[in-house]
């Protein structure tokens, strides 16, 4: 256990507060809607800045253009980023958290050369297409098919929930090329060009009211076979690559962007009157929810530490990733179940037009946050099973 | 060293060095040995036959000064001497024998410093209620601490006036009700040796929530219903992984806490009164939810799990109210 501070990470502190100050975006970014193309402009032009100042791929290696950046100067990036309010990913996430990390861990030199470079400028947007109707937590039961012929892969069937699909120039797309194979067995990880005839995009609506998913259809679509990322039929570890990414270094950003909130909320308890007339701060039961939330954003806080401490000597997160998941996706809905108590009356009204910095709406996502990238359940299950050893079911 | 400037990068690394990692362990093994917990279902309220040993061992010095008789280290080695303390449900006078050796030592008084390390006397805790205290194991000839702000007091056993015995929740100690008298033997004004204190109650509630869930995770294994162990049910699966992620996440701000400490970073209070808040609130959780998993079994004397329990609810009222602590939780300047 150890803790050396230096003044050359107070600097970088100090050179990525200035940046940020003085780029970040005055505009609150925009929600996703059924088009979409107000976010994509925003996050695109966005995404160039950070490149032009240098600040693009922070984790990624430097010879796939990124800053390499040790994981205490991620974390002070993180922390300054939530601070000075900068946009959440967005529609880039899916290519900066998920398609990146996999490309550079099990893509074909080619593939890297290629796509790594455009997802770095914010050229292209990625989805990712691994649910299905019959394979929601039951990832394994997926069963869009991909039938080689000669240099392509012809597709058939369906995915839901893509996240940004209707704004994507490429899906990671999980599909069953091995006929009659079950579950891990014969799935192929393959990049499926949006454009391509044959694909179908339906938005769905979400509680919050923007179009956070899509239905994906796919009528004889042909995917060339040189865009499989890895060997054809062994998809499994390469989704699984992109998963743990997902449960792991992925969470840094919400925490910190969940601490300001739980401090935010602080400031509006002190301001804001019940009808009584008194602060709200006054009444003991949201001072001592406000308190324990405070409390445990630092703990949040350490347990990324103890995680990034223990992967330090390892390529990629470990199943304790799965920890930090949990309690992050849970806590964001205490949060802001918290907030509509501090609300009142206020958390009846939306504004006009759908604001992604409205408590309100904020309120209203976090309902997704212990469903996306796993359920709770699916979670819990993990923990028990993989970390503790018990036993499964069946 | 814990905290060094290294000039180029900056580091936290929660994890145990080597020589860390060795320092808890050697503490462990001794423990497992000498201090099952199933000693204390037959020696209630008695103090342990082995503390004399556990302190020749050099437990209770860990961050004494070497020229004091202690071992010279900081905060962040006791801390994992302590979490191991609270595995093996140790008194909590070890808390008390710690820091009055430090006082004794800051003080001056050498020789009380080295009796206390060498276990030929203990100190208990001192805890505001009512009108007097509450004397945590403070037996014949024992020394009390009691702090209040950033004061700490030590105080000899003739120091202490209108003793009444009590039965305490935690039957494996020993309770009383008291007054403490004004003219303490040392008296220390020393923010961060009581902040450390509290943070030592945290880390043996950690080491408590680990026997809790490995106790909560062999039951599950082991016991069978419907013809399958108990553990295959969601509605035992969960709570186990509840406890785990209890377990981890108090672990990992108590040893956060620690590096801020020994740092000295303002925000080191704030940690410190986060760690304790967390791990007790946890902890509690986590007895509660160990005891059901336990069935009928949890609800007797004789299975172990009422014990931790006991021992939570101890240690989570030790040295502060926790509903005061919340309080101040709001209160503490915070560097996010
Ligand atoms: C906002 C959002 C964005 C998403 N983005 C994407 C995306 O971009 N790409 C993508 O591929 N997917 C995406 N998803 C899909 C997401 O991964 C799935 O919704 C999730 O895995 C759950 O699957 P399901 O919806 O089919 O629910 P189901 O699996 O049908 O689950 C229904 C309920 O049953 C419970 N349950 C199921 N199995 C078990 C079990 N074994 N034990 C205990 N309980 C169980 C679940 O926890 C849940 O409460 C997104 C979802 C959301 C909400």
């Amino acid at each position: 256990m150890e803790f050396a501070v230096s003044a050359k990470d107070a600097k970088f502190r100090e050179d990525v507060r200035e940046w940020l100050s003085v780029n970040v975006p005055r505009d609150p970014r925009p929600p996703i809607t059924l088009a979409g193309a107000e976010q994509v402009e925003f996050m695109r032009r966005w995404q160039r800045k950070l490149f032009d100042g240098g600040w693009a791929g922070i984790s990624w290696p430097e010879e796939y253009g990124g800053r390499g950046l040790s994981l205490v100067e991620q974390v002070i990036w993180y922390e300054e980023y939530a601070r000075a309010g900068a946009p959440e990913a967005g529609c880039l996430f899916c290519s900066l958290q998920h398609a990146a990390p996999t490309l550079i861990v099990k893509g074909s030199p080619e593939q890297k050369a290629y796509y790594l470079p455009r997802i770095l400028t914010g050229e292209d947007i990625w989805c990712q297409g691994f649910s299905e109707p019959g394979a929601g937590s039951d990832l394994a039961n997926i069963s869009t098919r991909g039938t080689v012929e000669c240099d392509y892969i012809i597709v058939n069937g369906s995915k839901i929930w893509t996240s940004f699909a209707q704004v994507s120039d490429y899906q990671e797309l999980v599909i069953r090329t091995q006929p009659g194979s079950k579950r891990h067995k014969g799935l192929t990880w393959i990049i499926c060009d949006m454009r391509l005839p044959g694909i179908t995009i339906r938005p769905i609506k979400s509680l919050d009211g923007e179009y956070h998913n899509c239905e994906v259809f796919y009528d004889n679509v042909e995917i060339p076979v040189v865009n499989v990322v890895g060997k054809i039929d062994d998809g499994w570890s390469v989704a699984m690559a992109t998963l743990s990414f997902e449960r792991g270094t992925a969470f840094m950003e919400t925490q910190m962007r969940l601490a300001y909130t739980v401090e935010k909320l602080i400031g509006l308890a002190r301001l804001l009157k019940g009808a009584d007339g008194r602060p709200i701060i006054e009444d003991g039961g949201i001072a001592s929810q406000l308190s324990r939330l405070r409390a445990r954003s630092a703990s949040l806080k350490a347990m990324t530490y103890m995680g990034a401490s223990r992967a330090r000597n390892s390529d990629m997160p470990g199943p304790e990733g799965t920890y930090i998941a949990l309690r992050c996706g849970e806590m964001k809905q205490e949060v802001y179940r918290l907030a509509m108590e501090i609300l009142g009356p206020q958390g009846m009204e939306r504004p006009v037009e759908l604001a992604t910095q409205d408590l309100v709406q904020q309120y209203l996502y976090s309902y997704a946050a212990t469903i996306g990238g796993g359920t709770s359940e699916i979670r819990r299950n993990i923990i028990g099973e993989r970390l503790l050893g018990l036993p499964r079911h069946g | 060293m814990a905290c060094r400037d290294t000039g180029d990068d900056q580091m936290i690394d929660l994890i145990p060095s080597s020589e860390q990692g060795a320092i808890a362990e050697g503490v462990a093994d001794f423990l497992r040995e000498h201090f099952p917990i199933d000693r204390l279902r037959h020696s209630r309220g008695t103090v342990d036959d082995n503390w004399v040993d556990l302190a020749q061992l050099g437990a209770f010095g860990v961050s004494v000064p070497e020229e004091s008789g202690g071992i010279g280290l900081g905060v962040v080695e006791d801390v994992l001497v302590f979490r191991e303390f609270g595995r093996h449900l140790v008194s909590p006078a070890a808390i008390g024998t710690r820091v009055a050796a430090i006082a004794a030592a800051a003080n001056g008084q050498e020789a009380l410093c080295r009796d206390l390390l060498k276990g030929r006397r203990r100190a208990g805790l001192a805890t505001p209620a009512g009108s007097g205290v509450q004397l945590l194991e403070v037996g014949t000839g024992d020394l009390c601490v009691a702090i209040s702000g950033e004061i700490l007091q030590v105080f000899d056993t003739d120091q202490l006036a209108d003793r009444e015995e009590l039965f305490a929740l935690d039957e494996t100690l020993t309770l009383a009700r008291g007054r403490l008298g004004k003219a303490p033997l040392i008296t220390v004004t020393d923010r961060s040796l009581v902040l450390s204190v509290r943070l030592l109650a945290a880390a043996m509630l950690c080491g408590v929530l680990d026997v809790t869930r490995d106790m909560a995770v062999d039951y599950a294994r082991t016991r069978q219903q419907f013809g399958v162990p108990i553990g295959v049910f969601q509605g035992i699966k969960h709570p186990c992984a509840d406890i785990a992620l209890a377990a981890e996440e108090a672990w990992s701000q108590v040893a956060y806490a620690s590096l801020m400490l020994e740092a000295e970073l303002p925000s080191a209070a704030f940690d410190v009164t986060a760690a304790k808040f967390v791990a007790g609130d946890n902890a509690l959780v986590s007895a509660r939810a160990n005891i059901q998993i336990h069935g009928g079994m949890g609800f007797t004397d004789e299975v172990d799990a009422q014990l931790l329990l006991k021992r939570v609810h101890v240690l989570h009222q030790l040295f502060d109210d926790p509903r005061l602590v919340r309080q101040s939780l709001l209160e503490l300047p915070l560097e996010i």
